[in-house]
């Protein structure tokens, strides 16, 4: 083994090691969680529903944004984790209805803020900053359920508006067969599904790289390419007339003309920006960095949740400028198989369903479930497919020897 | 057109040279976006807006159809794969690809393959004849 391919395999080493930690600190975050919640279902219920209400709480950020925080990323908390309100002597007393049949209530922000609700309506005691108590860190127990019970069925009926009847409330029955689907699939997709998804990633990256490794050997430093003579005369005719800045421009535009940015700079832009938001749209989405926190508590850098919607849309129209000029231009057509398709297909479905999530189009929870599967399937694809010139491009690019190569381009197929 | 026999051992060379390049050959047209950056780097291209200059065209239905059939390709499948790779490319390795494929190398390939099959450009006009 060269020095080369040690380090190519000390890399992936390290790749696989972060990611299994991850996976490890998920795991144990799950069983923590699950083992201090009775109903686990209800937990998760309670998990989706803050999930769900921030992506859509700040859409209408007018009437919840807390005066002087205004540039502040809120930071989402759960507000109604069903156990908080159920004490054991509650349980045997049968007030509240046993675990397995107990309906769920599911709240969302965004239904509240867009209706005009404050803050401080509800988070009576004040609000710093994007930080409130909920209800059950003061009202204990059953107190809580009364609280809240008062609060929210008083509030509606003076308003004239939300449910005010018990199952209108409690709609969410964990027993019935779409409930499990919705809410066991949920645990699934958060928990195990979503590590499978990293781990297959993981292991199809380091494949690929071992397989990259294998067919290629060593080689030494590729020796600069021979450059076209550029004598004095030459550069002195192209630069007459020009001042220094002038000069340095024209060696810029120059250069630009020779990268694929000239050669076709309505491509090279836009497949660069819908590479750029790719990466950028999921990661940097506060409803994501919320989930994240709540599994590695790890606070994340994010974006407003406006601007990620509209990046969103951005992406979905660069996929569709894709797709049309793969059906129209004649060299594309010349190349496309059904694959290409398909996978444009697989791309866009997770943009495509997080927007109608963050919308709230069609069902939420079934978009929610949908937007979390296939965003999975992504991940996991990724080595295995077209997406495949992910890991090809750090290859080739960088390792292998060639015209296009950066450093260090010193191994040959 | 009238199928040749083909020598056993010219499809063992055949096969020993896509063999030889394999690698380079799976996963480049594997991670192939077909994404059609590369047709404007090629002069061929440029110069006759004809869709199967474009480079990793030419690639993809010239070696890549060698490997996926091992060498066994009919007469007039050759003939096209000598079209592509020599009368619409002149390996001029000019053609840029976004991932990093190296065409050049591919097409280089098909030439190899296509030579063991006797099927190469040729410059007199007897055979064009």
């Amino acid at each position: 083994m060269t020095f080369r391919t040690n380090r190519i395999a000390l890399g992936t080493l390290a790749f696989l090691l972060l990611f299994g930690t991850i996976g490890a600190c998920a795991e144990s975050a799950d069983a923590a969680s699950s083992a201090s919640t009775a109903p686990a279902v209800a937990t998760d219920s309670t998990a989706a529903a803050s999930a769900a209400s921030a992506t859509t709480a700040p859409a209408s950020s007018a009437p919840v944004k807390p005066s002087g925080h205004a540039s502040k990323t809120p930071v989402w908390t759960r507000v109604h984790r069903v156990d908080d309100f159920v004490t054991d002597a509650d349980r045997r007393a049968g007030v509240i209805l046993s675990d397995s049949d107990a309906p769920i209530v599911v709240f969302s922000h965004g239904a509240h803020t867009s209706a005009g609700v404050t803050c401080e309506q509800c988070h009576h005691t004040g609000v710093k900053g994007w930080e409130a108590p909920a209800c059950a860190t003061c009202h204990k127990g059953k107190a809580a359920v009364e609280v809240m019970h008062e609060a929210c069925i008083t509030c509606h009926e003076s308003r004239g508006k939300g449910p005010v009847t018990c199952n209108a409330c409690h709609t969410a029955r964990q027993t019935s067969v779409a409930g499990i689907v919705r809410f066991q699939l949920f645990d699934l997709l958060r928990g195990p599904l979503f590590i499978a998804a990293w781990v297959i990633f993981a292991l199809g990256f380091a494949w690929r790289i071992f397989q990259f490794t294998r067919m290629t050997r060593r080689v030494g430093a590729a020796p600069p390419m021979p450059r076209p003579v550029q004598t004095a005369e030459d550069t002195s005719f192209l630069m007459k007339g020009r001042s220094g800045i002038g000069r340095v421009l024209f060696r810029i535009r120059r250069w630009v003309k020779s990268t694929v940015f000239g050669r076709n700079p309505v491509m090279g832009v836009v497949s660069l920006v819908f590479h750029l938001l790719l990466v950028a749209a999921p990661f940097f989405l506060p409803a994501h960095a919320l989930l994240f926190r709540e599994s590695f508590h790890w606070n994340l850098p994010t974006l407003p949740e406006q601007l990620v919607d509209e990046l969103t849309l951005a992406l979905l129209a660069i996929g569709v400028f894709f797709l049309v000029r793969r059906l129209v231009l004649p060299r594309v057509r010349a190349l496309t198989t059904v694959r290409d398709y398909l996978v444009l297909l697989l791309v866009a479905a997770p943009f495509v369903t997080a927007y109608m999530a963050y919308h709230q189009w069609l069902d939420y929870r079934t978009v929610l479930a949908t937007h979390m599967m296939v965003g999975e399937i992504v991940i996991a694809a990724i080595p295995f497919t077209k997406l495949g010139h992910m890991p090809f491009l750090l290859f080739s690019r960088f390792f292998a020897s060639g015209e296009y190569s950066w450093k260090p381009g010193n191994r040959r197929w | 057109m009238k199928e040749r026999m083909v020598d056993p051992r010219t499809l063992d060379r055949i096969a020993r040279i896509v063999e030889k390049k394999e690698g380079m050959i799976r996963l480049s047209l594997q991670a192939c976006a077909h994404c059609s950056l590369c047709a404007e780097s090629c002069f061929k291209y440029t110069q006759s807006g004809d869709p199967t200059c474009t480079p990793s065209y030419k690639a993809i239905n010239s070696i890549g159809t060698i490997w996926k059939k091992k060498g066994v390709l009919s007469d007039a499948e050759y003939e096209r794969i000598r079209e592509l790779a020599w009368d619409k490319c002149v390996l001029c390795m000019r053609c840029y690809c976004p991932i990093g494929i190296s065409v050049p190398s591919l097409i280089a390939a098909a030439r190899s393959a296509c030579r063991e099959r006797g099927v190469q450009r040729w410059y007199t006009t007897r055979r064009n004849a």
